[in-house]
């Protein structure tokens, strides 16, 4: 019985051994817990690089679904070539919630915002670091939210807004905070962050947040507010910092092997490549079914210059374009490409190359094979000039403006506007300027002429299929501003959003 | 640390058994009785070698000697060489037997029509069916043996009422979703499997750079398998605890048996080809719906479409990339054993060409499987398989690139070995030539499964058994893809590019258990405790290289050096248990059952690692009641109930905390003047410190019945099945930004359902079985935690969601708006409804009757869950003839066929020009004709005719398929009898899908999904085939 016993006893012992708690706590191979990051600077500058991450998505800052689908192409100067469905909705003002550009807009911009509330907070309670160098990491990471809440201000309006990271805890049923509450967010964040960083970056560093870069968004920022006075003086804090100007030449400003120039305040950095380090602008730039010696990889022409807007251009007495712009970014029948020389547009642009017979060239540069890595610039010295102008005209300094806009002209190799025009006039003749000095960029499209109410009475005047678009049956763009619906797939997830005047969910 | 712990066990535990083994034969010594020399010993098993105990030994005049204990064996006294001796015990053919000598008597006793009585194998056990009162379907070999198929999943498709298998591709090889009982969660929703008492992964092997997948079960040969349990309810699956939410299925293999000494070889060979060809138009329709859609918007039309008519049939793309594919299987058995020791050994083979072009399947399989009796209280065991699998795969399931897809979008104007080089903006400049591309990807499969396990059980004392066992599965995965660098008119691939992945596994398990049998009077008790610890760890690396020096060097080394990427990771995953079940039967007539096992999961947080799941159950032999009258029309009846709870751990690693990728490409970015990478991290989601988990409550009420002297019979149960707690990754709300959701325990889902399995079967020179089962499934999602519905995944390329799941409704169901015609004129457009919409286009319906199109206007459109599935089996057996045919069908559910987002609108979805259509669009809307199908054929689609999911899209799912019918003839047995060598001879023929009773429009109604909530969407799956084979089976 003995045996029986300790057998037993042996078994026992055996089942109650068994499995502690140390065996089932096993810490993450690919991935950092919360409890293992955020202790020292370099998790914050890390966690900073996966803030400036979120830009280059193609529904960020990329200059594809800000600059080419919504700005160029709701203006109606550049043509979407596809026919595909969400973008025809954009193109001819249709703007239902379900459409997924703005969806993915709207998104991408709350991705950044995450990513910035999460190094804001933790860099500020980490107890290692030199004060300065969290400091310079958060003013980063404040920009960036700040650069996020203007692209969703702009477009949809007083939005939910959102500071401090969130967890599975929070309550995520946020409901839409007032557009003025956006703004001053925005001010704060960009107001703090320009006295915390320096006016240049060296190195390793360069294609970072700058004050100026701060200041330059501020400077848009007061604009969009018409708080003309801000403008003006926050320019001209700009102005003696003597880092940014103009570049004598339009395309140097940019040609890959030019990046981060005196003229950009801020880009997206990109490298070309096959990784998502690189940006598709090529491939949505470069003429479709072109020899592929030219064009690299793929190339998709998913827009083209309308030739109302190339008509729009300043001419010489025999017709010739003299804007140099013109000839500096785009190529028409029989045109040879600025850098390619071998590449000429044939006279008979096959439909599939473009509908309108013209290709933008402002990034297409040589042939890429997978992803290109020219930067997608996002607020540049030629816009503070032209936004100074703007706010110098407002405070009826008409004359002081009007030399502002002729700095832009005259290396567009354009004739001074006179001295003499009136205020109307030279607010039209600064619109017309961002209209042909910002094609396929994030500015100088939609968004300028939404900002003064002058979106309506444009596309009249220049959309030649303004009949077919029945602005009249579209209540939604007699608000001012116009703003976009909130996303349905944003309402489905959070019932406490409520829709902007004349859209459904 | 843990590991030496195992190892000092396991020693121990060997040491252990030498004492034993020692003191066991004193224990012999001490407990034989002096008169040894007039006792009688023997041992009852069925015909699959398995021992049944309870058999009552009588003598020839009815008084009644002695009952067999739980390993089948009795000992009786008072009895004389001359003596005839007669078994008997329910559902089993009474026996007689002759005594000759007092050597060791072996009986083998075989079960009567309708196994009311086998030997189920239950986890960590075996239970006769009379004693059971969980549900419990079993699935035998001879049943297996029926349906040639790859999988055993495909075998017993149709044949167990409550288990609904979906065959998820037509690939050779292909994967399959099985279900057991519904779906209760938005998460992990396939089963446990369980090979001989080892918990493995089975979920389905990708090929990479392919969407065809091969079933994770193949690794196991169906040849190898004795019999397959699936345990439904909580009585019988809350054994295993955290993962049998979903259902367990157990799989037994083939074991040597005593004195059963056999070799067995099974070939067939056979084809397979498409059984339905949906029709495209050929290229002279083509034309004319191409130049009539550019028409339509005021475009100008492709000059090279001018003259349709000239064009004629044109190519007809499904017949380019279809084939009639040839399939090959040889499977070589061989038994053997006596009383020290048994063997099973097999080896396979199978080669299974796809009906694609440029698929193929291969599989190599092995197992052994020994079994050692080391004295008469230690017994030794193992197994070690082995399956390695070749594939070729090609992506289909994309709508741009698949080449199923591409061969249903492609111009019939061009030839086999065109390309397109027309005016790009008349064709899509991203499509490809669908048999080219077929030729020049290549996509490969190395699976290496190794996995086996050992065991040694050593009687303490009579009925008192430990056992401890150790299983390892080591998993080695490689895959290759290749495309060459390629200019095929406008589709490209500037660098030619490689992709080798390694992938590597480590899964182990220990299990101690001690288990105890008494039998004593008419009470039946059966107790086992046990503890098991399990761990499982995976990496994987890739590297991508691009740009080769010489194509036909296909390493990574040739390509260039600038152009390599590497990625890679790994997880880890470890469970431990300690669980524990008691059994008592009162005369067989009163039957209880009770269990527990208490599980914890490193997928959870401190605060919930561990987790409690118990079930009780009970059940009542009727027949065993004097009152019953067993010669009436009813034979056996038996009632039973069960209730329990499972739990399911299927939520990935970690979520209880928040997690931070580092260096990804989302993460990282480039900076400086010499444009460097910078290492970037990012929160991918946010943790839920509350995470605990799921858990399935489980109701069940059975009844088991004979009748008709036998020859029916009957089992019907009713179940409820609550899932608390589910777990979710919630939708949250965007603006949170977070990359992907935190997984929350949130919402409560309930399946219930009816299943009945009925047959009879009879007969002598004549023999049949004819059995039906049929089930019903209501799914409802009672709450959800947050309260917001959950949108299933986005189509791709489409803006519409795969499914929805909301409170009140089935979960994963489809939800859109209803399509009530067409506009036929401008005029009966009601702008302010539908503001974009002319003449041809859909007219949607006002739901809410408010004049405003929105998200109260989008409705329930149907379900993906069958309402009824339901089988039939009939075996026909007629002197040497045997027959099977099996239907199975579901019906009451509906299919999501996204594909007609591709192959309708003409219009090229992904960009600029057109693509091939279904010739259902001959019946398109036109000012002339008007029409009520199909809208007006349109470049751009403002109304959104097809970019929403409407009613448009959903079409009824059920048919009805003759899943196999099988013809053999078995050579006579007096052929044989002067040959030593053969015992046996079996050819058949057998053709699988014969016939399909279906409405769906589709290639194929048969469309699974292992995500619940991309259930039943259609996107351009690899349709089934149909199969013919020829084969034959020889015993030596």
């Amino acid at each position: 019985m003995k045996y029986i016993h300790n057998t037993f006893l042996f078994f026992t012992t055996l089942l109650c051994l068994a499995c502690s708690d140390d065996f089932l706590s096993l810490s993450p191979k690919d991935t950092l817990i919360e409890d293992e990051f955020f202790l020292n600077i370099s998790d914050a500058e890390a966690a900073l690089t996966g803030v400036y991450a979120t830009l280059q998505k193609e529904e960020a800052f990329s200059n594809v679904r800000d600059a080419a689908d919504i700005e160029w192409a709701i203006s109606g100067d550049m043509y979407e070539m596809d026919g595909s469905a969400n973008r025809i909705e954009l193109h001819s003002l249709a703007l239902p919630s379900t459409n997924t550009i703005l969806r993915d807009v709207y998104s991408a911009a709350y991705q950044g915002i995450s990513r910035a509330n999460v190094v804001i907070a933790k860099v500020v309670g980490m107890e290692e670091g030199e004060e300065e160098t969290k400091n310079q990491i958060i003013a980063q990471a404040k920009f960036i939210r700040a650069l996020f809440y203007y692209r969703l201000v702009t477009y949809f309006g007083g939005v939910p807004l959102i500071t401090e990271p969130l967890d599975a805890n929070s309550d995520l049923q946020i409901p839409r905070a007032t557009a003025e509450a956006v703004w001053q967010q925005i001010e704060n964040d960009l107001n703090e962050a320009k006295d915390l960083l320096p006016t240049t970056w060296t190195g390793n560093d360069v294609g970072r947040v700058t004050s100026g870069a701060c200041k330059a968004l501020l400077n848009k920022a007061y604009l969009w507010q018409e708080k003309f006075d801000d403008v003006i003086a926050i320019s001209e804090s700009l102005f003696e910092e003597e880092v940014y100007t103009l570049l004598p030449d339009y395309r140097s400003i940019f040609m890959e092997e030019n990046e981060n120039n005196a003229e950009i305040l801020f880009s997206t950095q990109f490298r070309e490549g096959v990784d998502a380090e690189g940006n598709n602008l090529v491939k949505r730039t470069a003429p479709r079914g072109a020899p592929a010696e030219f064009t690299g990889g793929a190339a998709w022409s998913n827009f083209v210059p309308q030739q109302h807007w190339v008509d729009a251009h300043e001419k010489d007495g025999s017709g010739r374009i003299i804007d140099k712009r013109y000839w500096a970014a785009i190529i028409g029948p029989g045109e040879r490409h600025q850098d390619m020389s071998a590449f000429m547009m044939p006279d008979n642009v096959p439909a599939g190359w473009s509908h309108s017979g013209y290709i933008m060239t402002k990034y297409w540069q040589k042939p890429t094979l997978n992803n290109s890595g020219v930067n997608a610039p996002v607020i540049r010295f030629a816009e503070i000039l032209l936004n100074y102008a703007e706010a110098l005209n407002e405070r009826d300094r008409t004359e002081e403006s009007i030399v502002q806009v002729n700095k832009v002209r005259d290396r567009a190799g354009l004739a001074d506007l006179p001295l003499t025009l009136s205020k109307t006039e030279t607010l039209d003749a600064i619109f017309k300027e961002r209209r042909m000095e910002f094609i396929w960029e994030p500015t100088g499209g939609f968004s300028d002429l939404n900002r003064r109410g002058r979106f309506l009475d444009f596309i009249e005047a220049e959309r030649p299929n303004f009949p077919s678009l029945n602005v009249n049956q579209k209540p939604w763009l007699q608000t001012q501003p116009i703003l976009f619906p909130i996303p349905r797939d944003a309402w489905d997830r959070n019932k406490a959003l409520e829709q902007n005047p004349h859209y459904t969910f | 640390m843990r590991r030496k712990i195992y190892l000092t066990c396991i020693l121990l535990f060997f040491a252990l058994a030498k004492i034993g083994f020692a003191a066991g034969e004193t224990a012999k010594l001490r407990w034989t009785p002096e008169s040894i020399q007039q006792r009688l010993k023997g041992r009852v098993v069925n015909d699959l070698g398995q021992p049944i105990s309870g058999v009552t030994v009588s003598a020839k005049d009815g008084r009644s000697l002695g009952v067999t204990n739980q390993e089948g064996i009795f000992e009786i006294a008072g009895v004389n060489i001359g003596d005839t001796l007669s078994f008997s015990y329910i559902g089993y053919v009474p026996n007689e037997m002759l005594i000759s000598n007092f050597e060791t008597l072996q009986v083998v006793m075989t079960s009567q029509q309708g196994n009311i009585d086998e030997v189920v194998v239950v986890g960590y056990g075996t239970q006769r069916r009379s004693e059971m009162t969980g549900s419990i379907s079993s699935v035998k070999s001879s049943d297996l043996e029926k349906v040639a198929a790859p999988s055993f999943t495909s075998a017993i498709q149709g044949k167990v009422p409550g288990v609904t298998i979906n065959q998820t591709t037509g690939a050779p090889g292909g994967a399959s979703s099985v279900r057991i009982r519904g779906v209760g969660t938005t998460g992990g929703n396939q089963p446990l499997y369980v090979i001989d008492g080892f918990p493995v992964g089975g979920s389905n092997i990708a090929i990479n750079g392919s969407t065809d997948n091969i079933d994770g079960m193949s690794i196991v040969n169906p040849n190898d398998i004795e019999s397959i349990e699936i345990l439904k309810d909580a009585a019988a699956a809350s054994i295993y605890g955290a993962r049998a939410a979903n259902g367990v299925i157990l799989i037994t293999t083939k074991r040597g048996k005593e004195g059963v000494t056999s070799a067995d070889l099974h070939a067939y060979t056979g084809f397979q080809n498409l059984w339905r060809q949906p029709k495209f138009l050929n290229a002279e329709q083509f034309a004319t719906l191409a130049n009539e859609l550019y028409q339509n918007s005021n475009m100008a039309t492709n000059p090279e479409w001018e003259n349709p008519s000239s064009f004629g049939q044109g190519t007809n793309w499904i017949d380019e990339v279809f084939r009639t594919a040839p399939m090959y299987n040889v499977d070589l058995s061989l038994t053997g054993g006596n009383q020290k020791i048994r063997n099973a050994l097999s080896l396979g083979y199978r080669d299974q060409q796809g009906t694609l072009m440029e698929t193929w399947n291969k599989r190599y399989t092995g197992r052994a499987n020994v079994d050692l009796t080391a004295t008469d209280r230690l017994n030794f065991g193992g197994s070690l398989a082995f399956s390695y699998i070749q594939g070729k795969g090609q992506r289909n399931e994309d709508f741009r690139l698949g080449i199923f897809n591409l061969a249903q979008q492609f111009y019939p104007t061009l030839g086999r070995e065109d390309v397109v080089s027309g005016s790009s903006a008349f064709y899509s400049t991203q499509g490809d030539n669908p048999y080219l591309r077929a030729k020049s990807m290549e996509n490969y499969l190395n699976n290496l499964r190794l996995y086996g396990n050992a065991f040694g059980e050593f009687e303490i004392m009579e009925g008192l058994k430990f056992k401890s066992s150790i299983g390892l599965d080591f998993l080695s995965n490689r895959g290759t893809t290749w495309e060459p660098k390629v200019q095929r008119g406008f589709y490209s691939n500037p660098q030619a590019v490689l992709s080798e992945r390694q992938e590597q596994g480590l899964n182990w398990l220990i299990e101690n258990t001690l288990s105890y049998n008494k039998t004593f009077d008419r009470h039946n008790l059966s107790l086992i405790v046990g503890q098991t610890a399990q761990k499982n760890t995976n990496d994987w690396i890739s590297i991508t290289a691009r740009e080769f020096q010489n194509e036909t060097i296909r390493v990574i080394n040739t390509s260039s050096e600038s152009e390599r990427r590497g990625t890679g990771t790994g997880s880890m995953y470890t469970l431990a248990s300690y669980l524990g079940r008691a059994n008592y039967s009162f005369d067989n007539k009163y039957l209880f059952s009770a269990s527990i096992r208490r599980d914890g999961s490193s997928n959870f947080g401190p605060s919930y690692k561990w987790g409690n799941f118990p079930s009780i159950s009970a059940g009542w032999n009727i027949s065993e009641e004097s009152f019953f009258n067993a010669d009436g029309a009813i034979n056996s009846l038996k009632v039973r109930a069960s209730w329990g709870q499972l739990g399911n751990d299927a939520i990935g690693a970690f979520g209880y905390s928040s997690t931070f990728g580092l260096g990804r490409v989302a993460d990282n970015y480039i900076l400086g003047t010499d444009q460097r990478l910078i290492t970037g991290a990012g929160m991918i989601r946010p943790g839920n410190s509350d995470l605990k988990w799921e858990t399935s409550e489980q109701w069940n009420f059975g009844v088991d019945a004979t009748f008709l002297n036998g020859g029916g019979y009957l089992t019907a149960e009713y179940y409820v099945k609550d899932t608390r707690d589910m777990l979710v990754s919630l939708p949250v709300s965007l603006e949170a930004g977070f990359e992907s959701a935190p997984s929350v325990n949130g919402g409560r889902i309930r399946n219930s359902g009816f299943e009945l399995l009925v047959g009879y079967g009879g007969g002598n020179e004549f023999q049949y079985d004819v059995s039906v089962n049929l089930s019903t499934l209501k799914n409802e999602v009672l709450s959800l935690g947050a309260g917001n519905p959950i949108s299933g995944p986005v189509v791709g390329f489409t803006s519409m969601n795969s499914s929805y799941t909301e409170v009140g409704l089935p979960i994963g169901y489809f939800r859109g708006y209803v399509v009530e015609g067409i506009y036929q004129s401008d005029e009966e457009v009601d702008k302010t409804f539908q503001p974009n919409a002319s003449a041809g286009d859909f007219k949607f319906r006002d739901v809410n009757g408010d004049n405003v199109l929105s998200d109260e206007d989008r409705v329930m459109l149907g379900s993906p869950w069958p309402k009824l599935t339901y089988g039939m089996n009939i075996d026909l057996s007629y002197k040497n003839f045997d027959l099977n045919l099996m239907f199975q069908g579901v019906s009451g559910n509906d299919i999501f066929h996204v594909n007609k987002f591709s192959t309708y609108p003409i219009k090229y979805f992904g960009g600029s020009g057109v693509i091939n259509a279904s010739a259902d669009v001959l019946d398109r809307w036109t000012s002339e004709n008007g029409g009520n199908t199909v809208p007006i054929l349109k470049y751009t689609d403002l109304n959104g005719n097809y970019a929403n999911l409407s009613s448009f899209y959903i079409e009824d799912g059920s048919y009805l398929r003759l899943r196999n019918f099988t013809l053999g003839y078995t050579l006579p047995q007096g052929l044989f009898e002067n040959t030593n060598m053969l015992k046996r001879l079996r050819v058949y023929t057998s053709i699988q899908n014969l016939f399909t009773f279906t409405k769906y429009s589709g290639f194929d109604p048969e469309i699974g999904d292992t995500n619940p909530l991309a259930s039943g969407v259609d996107n351009g799956v690899y349709p089934m085939p149909r199969t013919y084979m020829f084969g034959v089976k020889v015993g030596f």
